[in-house]
């Protein structure tokens, strides 16, 4: 079920204060954090600057990549670009990301996990095609959950921790490649994300109550930002 | 749900010596059941309201018994201002305020109403001396700033300008109002002096629930002043005034292509539907289904015509989702053209995925045309277009392959990653940025009981001094530049918006191999996605 807005009927909550929380629970959404980040999260105390931190691990899967250190031979090595990312972008999730550029993080993590993805399938012999289909798999998920809240329709919570997470996710595929049998790895988290994300999204729009929610005319789910402050000032200006 | 209040007592006339008739007993005859203009009236609100507020005069009152709703009478101005703010004190629901004079288009109403502003006034604009609206167009000079109303208009300069009562009439009514680009700046009476008075309002007024309590206060405070203002002073222009004096932000719009008046007497109404029916309204209610701010491919090669698909999918009752399944299919069928890798299945691909364009843009045309909307509607156009968008990428690179051309998945992956991310950006950014625990500096406000605007404008002087800081001044020098249109559109085609996109795909695809097309795809998204990141973290800064 997808009906529930994460709106806890609390009395009267002040409107800046509400608009601030759902701010977060916005970009810790598209963050998709996963078990083992919500697991750590109240463990690891004040947590690490988001923006900074990610950036240092984006880099640092990058430079992996790019000096070739990435070799299917050499076995654990497959598993560093992983661990480096997870180490250092678990412990921001204790943040509230209502910093000045906090909204670069959902975009940089969404980064460091494709970057991260990308170096160690090109490195093996995975089919690139399965590569193709698991991206996209996992940017439908984080478009699926954009659509839906900028409705005001929350997936459940269960969905993030089912689809494990960018961390989980990571790991995964950083020890299938560790191992030697990145491709079967790949292609059953491929399958089982697949199946997941699509009986998700079709079983919730089945049971939402359509009635419970309203669509607005004006209502334009891809538009870019600056798209919607300038139709805002355009109906001002043809006046 | 829309609370509607119809306002009876009109203005006395200052521009002529016509006595207005009662709109109850002027009818529409060219109309279908030929109504008079209060039935047709009450048959326009009763689609927002089925009961809705009128205040009239006791000798009228009697004419309007006979629709539903409630009736107030009232003998004096003083008395509509307190009955209004008793009509709209506690409501919930936004608050439509519309004269019993009123001839006016559906769709019209529907406009109004569906504004995002929190408070819309119709308004109409002095036309401008000549020399200064012939500029108007291409630069910013002689233009007004848009949110502060700073005016910019040469000699003599509005700094100096001293406030009136404004003497000229537009449409029969005293141009005692100050609009800027976007809004309200100042209103006047009788008693209430203005700068430089440029506009009237014609009538129809909306408010959101919030400000409908800060209305009804000020109406009740006006109402004690009422023997300051003149016979001349019309109700809604002092409803605007109660609002621009308490700090509200009134947004202003014109009638554009659709049609307002308020009828006074037998004469206005033949005249009224004389121009009516040169007005073709389904053609604007089209229009308005086309969204703004749309990329230049979009607006220049898709947008001319697919409103007319919609319109036809309209009435052969398709529903947008259904259009949507079209798109999806022509999408697909493009995937798998390209992955022929011949030539022929690459130009028939990038046929199909123009098509598939076409009528992607159509079901959101058709949803606001029909007025059908639906948040799995909206759901499913958004996901299948990346869908569509990922899969052709998909058929490309088989093409690629199946033609020998190569190994492009590594392209194509790059690609998907990055336009991935480029969206992601686009949704986090939308997210996040407004925060600010720092508010918005609220607009000032001047107490009724002050005849002279000038410490309202010195106070927007001030504002806007205190806002225009370092960056930001920057920002709004960087959004005049936008006025400039090949300024306009040559950024609106940086950012490689989805039209952009698709059109970038069909011409590579047709004309080269698929290698050229994904690297147009991630060189010129690397160059957007770097222009918007620099404009954003800009933005941030401020």
């Amino acid at each position: 079920m997808i009906t529930q807005p994460q709106t806890t009927p609390v009395p009267a909550p002040d409107p800046d204060e509400e608009r601030l929380r759902i701010q977060t629970a916005r970009l810790v959404s598209y963050r998709d954090d996963g078990p083992l980040a919500t697991l750590l999260r109240d463990r690891l105390g004040p947590g690490l600057p988001p923006v900074f931190t990610t950036l240092v691990a984006l880099a640092a899967v990058i430079a992996l990549g790019v000096t070739g250190t990435l070799d299917p031979g050499t076995g654990p090595i497959m598993l560093v670009p992983s661990l480096i990312v997870v180490a250092l972008v678990v412990p921001t999730i204790a943040r509230d990301h209502l910093g000045r550029f906090d909204w670069l993080v959902p975009p940089l993590v969404r980064a460091a996990e494709f970057v991260t993805i990308l170096f160690v399938a090109l490195a093996t012999d995975t089919p690139k095609w399965l590569t193709f289909v698991l991206i996209y798999v996992i940017g439908y998920h984080t478009y699926d959950t954009v659509y839906r809240t900028r409705q005001s329709i929350w997936p459940p919570a269960w969905v993030f921790q089912a689809g494990l997470g960018w961390e989980c996710r990571l790991l995964i595929i950083g020890a299938g490649a560790a191992i030697g049998r990145l491709t079967i790895v790949m292609a059953v988290l491929t399958a089982y994300l697949a199946v997941l994300f699509a009986v998700e999204s079709v079983t919730s729009w089945v049971r939402l109550d359509k009635s419970s929610t309203t669509a607005q005319a004006s209502d334009d789910l891809e538009a870019a930002p600056e798209e919607a402050v300038e139709r805002a000032s355009a109906e001002a200006d043809k006046a | 749900m829309t609370r509607v209040v119809l306002l009876g007592s009109s203005p006395s006339p200052i521009d002529s010596d016509t006595q207005p008739v009662s709109p109850a007993r002027v009818r529409l005859s060219s109309f279908v059941t030929a109504p008079t203009v209060t039935a047709r009236l009450y048959g326009q609100a009763a689609a927002l309201d089925p009961e809705p507020v009128t205040i009239v005069r006791p000798a009228e009152a009697g004419a309007y018994r006979q629709y539903p709703g409630r009736v107030v009478e009232t003998t004096d101005l003083a008395g509509d201002l307190r009955a209004l703010a008793d009509a709209i004190e506690d409501t919930t629901d936004s608050v439509l305020i519309l004269p019993t004079a009123s001839v006016i288009h559906d769709e019209l109403i529907y406009q109004i109403t569906k504004t995002k502003r929190g408070a819309l006034a119709l308004i109409a604009k002095e036309p401008r001396p000549e020399a200064e609206s012939a500029e108007n167009g291409d630069n910013g000079e002689g233009m007004e700033v848009a949110d502060t109303g700073e005016s910019l208009i040469p000699e003599p300069p509005i700094e100096e300008a001293e406030p009136e009562i404004g003497d000229r009439t537009l449409e029969g009514l005293p141009v005692r109002m100050r609009a800027g680009r976007s809004r309200v700046i100042s209103v006047g009476s009788a008693y209430h002096a203005v700068t430089r008075p440029n506009a009237v309002a014609l009538g129809p007024l909306y408010i959101t629930a919030k400000n409908a309590p800060v209305l009804a206060e000020a109406a009740r405070e006006l109402a004690d002043l009422t023997h300051l203002l003149g016979p001349e002073d019309d109700i809604v222009q002092l409803l605007v005034l109660c609002l621009v004096r308490r700090g509200v932000s009134v947004g202003i719009r014109g009638r554009r292509d659709l049609y307002y008046r308020r009828i006074l007497t037998q004469a206005d109404a033949e005249e009224a539907q004389q121009i009516m029916a040169g007005i073709d309204e389904d053609r604007a209610r089209l229009n308005n289904a086309v969204k703004g701010a749309d990329g230049f491919f979009t607006t220049f090669f898709v947008s001319t015509y697919s409103r007319f698909i919609a319109r036809w999918a309209a009435r052969r009752g398709l529903t947008p989702n259904q259009v949507t399944l079209i798109s999806i299919a022509l999408g697909l069928a493009a995937a798998a053209s390209f992955a022929t890798g011949t030539r022929e299945g690459s130009v028939a691909g990038a046929v199909l995925i123009y098509f598939a364009f076409v009528f992607d843009c159509v079901d959101g045309q058709l949803a606001r045309y029909a007025r059908k909307f639906g948040v799995l509607g909206a759901w499913l156009d958004a996901t299948f277009d990346r869908f569509k968008e990922y899969v052709v990428f998909a058929g490309l690179a088989i093409g690629a392959t199946v033609a020998g051309q190569g190994d492009v998945w590594t392209l194509a992956l790059v690609a998907l990653a990055l336009q991935s991310v480029r969206h992601l950006l686009d949704f986090a950014y939308g997210a996040g940025h407004r925060r600010r625990r720092r508010k918005s500096v609220p607009l000032p406000t001047l107490d009724l009981t002050i005849s002279p605007d000038t410490p309202l404008r010195e106070a927007l002087v001030q504002r806007k001094a205190e806002t225009t800081t370092g960056v930001r001044r920057l920002l709004k020098a960087w959004s005049r530049a936008g006025r400039f249109r090949p300024v306009h559109w040559a950024r609106k085609m940086i950012v490689f918006p989805i039209g952009e996109r698709f059109a970038a795909i069909a011409i590579t695809a047709a004309f080269f191999e698929p290698r050229i097309t994904f690297l147009t795809l991630v060189i010129w998204g690397s160059v957007a996605a770097v222009y918007t990141l620099t404009g954003r973290l800009v933005r941030s800064l401020a």
